[in-house]
């Protein structure tokens, strides 16, 4: 039962008096306890371990092209809980985006993105494309074969985006190395964005709600609990695939060749670029963001165009599946002219 | 004119400024990105650790076919024109340069330039003295390419292993009875 914290009847903790826990008091619909409403919170409690265990990381990271991917070996050599903490960002990473996806197709099929929750949804898709960047700029960052090859990728990409993508040439200045460069990405402009982003975004989910009826509520304390509870547990789990399947590393790059497949998430973009060249990794991306992007104009009530919205959806997430399980398990192939 | 009518063109307005977006964004991607007008090379060293004043063997491949080069170091330290190269009719060279001995040392990139000034190919490296290049442990030499993790020997600490099993196992015990607590109360 809510507290009235104005009714000096009601007795108050001291923790409650001082930190206004009282406001954690307010309704929202019991279905949000139901497991597909707590992607989004899943989601961002991966990131969390993502900038925990990445601040440690920063420490040992030399992020030089010539030695960035010694510094990484010494990571996994020399020193044990940076060895085990480098494994907990890699699985963190993993989660991240595998709960992304589960949020996103969740709210998808609830139609969560329908007036008035439009903004919520369009500030879900920057995240999303924020957390692939991250997820980009973190594999460059090992600086082994599959980290130079995705950094040839980087290059050829901002060479077509024209002066946007100046910053990412590698003529761009001879003060620092692209490598460089996109540390700074990883570590300090895409986490900024990322933390303003998340603001808004859960700004908006705390005054517009989230989209269930309201016809049953809970105290969002008893929510909070819950969420606390998934919280440990995929920190345990997190830390025990770190312990058993810790993270690899590959040779030091050889700028040139494409001899590897990207981390799991792209692997949808590897099968475009198998199959359209260059321009199909702009297509995919483009495709899939352009969708996102327009599905709350689209779908705005119900009728043929919310359920040729939801057909469409379904559509591209079924080709996203089939393409990243064409790009696991056909053959490497190379891209961009590089040699295998 | 209603203002219901003036919304229902605004509507079909906004519904035809989607629709030209779509088509606009829809052949902006779909045109394939203009080629190259010379083909991307690879670049190769036997060490990405230059001595100044010491001559090093450089070698091309995939180039476009029977093209000039000019291969330049360009760095903090300033631009040095090393030589020009001429592939071979596969695309190919090979030759020796000396690295300036007034180059200061730094790190650069040994850039590949086309007859345009465009770069074919660059990688980055790092000039020493010699004397620094003699004390310090040779950077691993460039090695064919690998999709095999690294066989390392993984630093490993009783402490770290059971210290992280064990707050594993904290957290599996306090979140458990958190979900438990949730099912009992639906």
């Amino acid at each position: 039962m809510a507290i009235d914290q104005d009714d000096p009847r009601e007795p108050q903790s001291w923790v409650q008096e001082r930190f206004a826990t009282g406001a954690l008091e307010y309704p929202v619909p019991a279905r949000s306890n139901r497991i597909d409403f707590t992607f989004g919170a899943l989601t961002l409690v991966s990131l969390t371990l993502l900038a925990i265990s990445g601040s440690v990381l920063t420490l040992y990271y030399t992020p030089t092209p010539l030695a960035a991917h010694d510094s990484v070996r010494y990571m996994i050599t020399g020193v044990p809980l940076v060895a085990l903490l480098r494994s907990v960002h890699v699985w963190s990473a993993s989660a991240a985006l595998a709960f992304v996806f589960a949020h996103l197709i969740a709210v998808f099929w609830r139609r969560g993105f329908r007036r008035p929750r439009e903004g919520l949804w369009w500030t879900g898709v920057l995240l999303l494309a924020l957390v692939f960047g991250l997820a980009f700029t973190g594999t460059v960052l090992r600086a082994d074969q599959e980290g130079i090859e995705a950094l040839a990728h980087a290059t050829v990409g901002a060479g077509m985006a024209g002066p946007l993508g100046a910053p990412l040439r590698g003529d761009f200045t001879p003060s620092s190395a692209v490598l460089t460069r996109l540390y700074g990405l990883h570590i300090a402009v895409l986490p900024l964005a990322l933390f303003a982003l998340l603001g808004i975004h859960l700004w908006l989910i705390r005054h517009l709600g989230v989209s269930a009826p309201h016809d049953k509520v809970v105290p969002f304390r008893a929510h909070l609990r819950l969420l606390g509870g998934l919280a440990l547990i995929l920190t345990a789990l997190a830390t025990i695939l770190a312990l058993v399947l810790p993270a690899e590393l590959l040779t030091a790059g050889v700028p040139g060749y494409e001899v590897t497949k990207p981390f799991w998430p792209f692997l949808w973009l590897y099968a475009a670029e198998n199959l359209f060249g260059i321009p199909g990794m702009l297509i995919a991306p483009g495709l899939l963001f352009g969708f996102l992007a327009l599905v709350p104009v689209a779908d705005r009530a119900d009728g043929r165009a919310a359920r040729l919205t939801r057909a469409a959806g379904v559509l591209l997430f079924l080709l996203m599946l089939a393409a990243i399980a064409y790009a696991a398990l056909a053959p490497a192939q190379p891209h961009l002219g590089m040699a295998m | 004119m209603t203002s219901n009518t003036h919304f229902v063109t605004f509507r079909a307005r906004l519904t035809a400024f989607t629709m030209r977006s779509l088509i606009v964004v829809g052949v902006a991607l779909a045109v394939p990105a203009t080629a190259h007008a010379h083909d991307e090379g690879i670049l190769k060293l036997v060490s990405r650790t230059l001595v100044v004043g010491d001559s090093v063997t450089v070698m091309g491949t995939k180039f476009s076919k029977r093209s000039s080069l000019r291969l330049v170091v360009v760095g903090l330290g300033g631009r040095f024109e090393l030589t020009e190269a001429t592939t071979d009719s596969v695309g190919s060279f090979t030759l020796r340069v000396l690295i300036p001995a007034d180059a200061p040392i730094g790190a650069y990139r040994l850039v590949a330039l086309a007859d345009d000034g465009d770069e074919a190919a660059a990688l980055d490296v790092a000039l020493m003295s010699a004397r620094a290049s003699a004390d310090s442990v040779e950077h691993a030499p460039a090695t064919e390419p690998t999709d095999q993790p690294l066989a390392l020997e993984r630093a490993t600490s009783p402490l770290v292993t059971w210290g992280a099993v064990g707050l594993a196992l904290i957290a599996l015990g306090l979140g458990a009875p958190l979900l438990r607590e949730r099912t009992l109360s639906e």
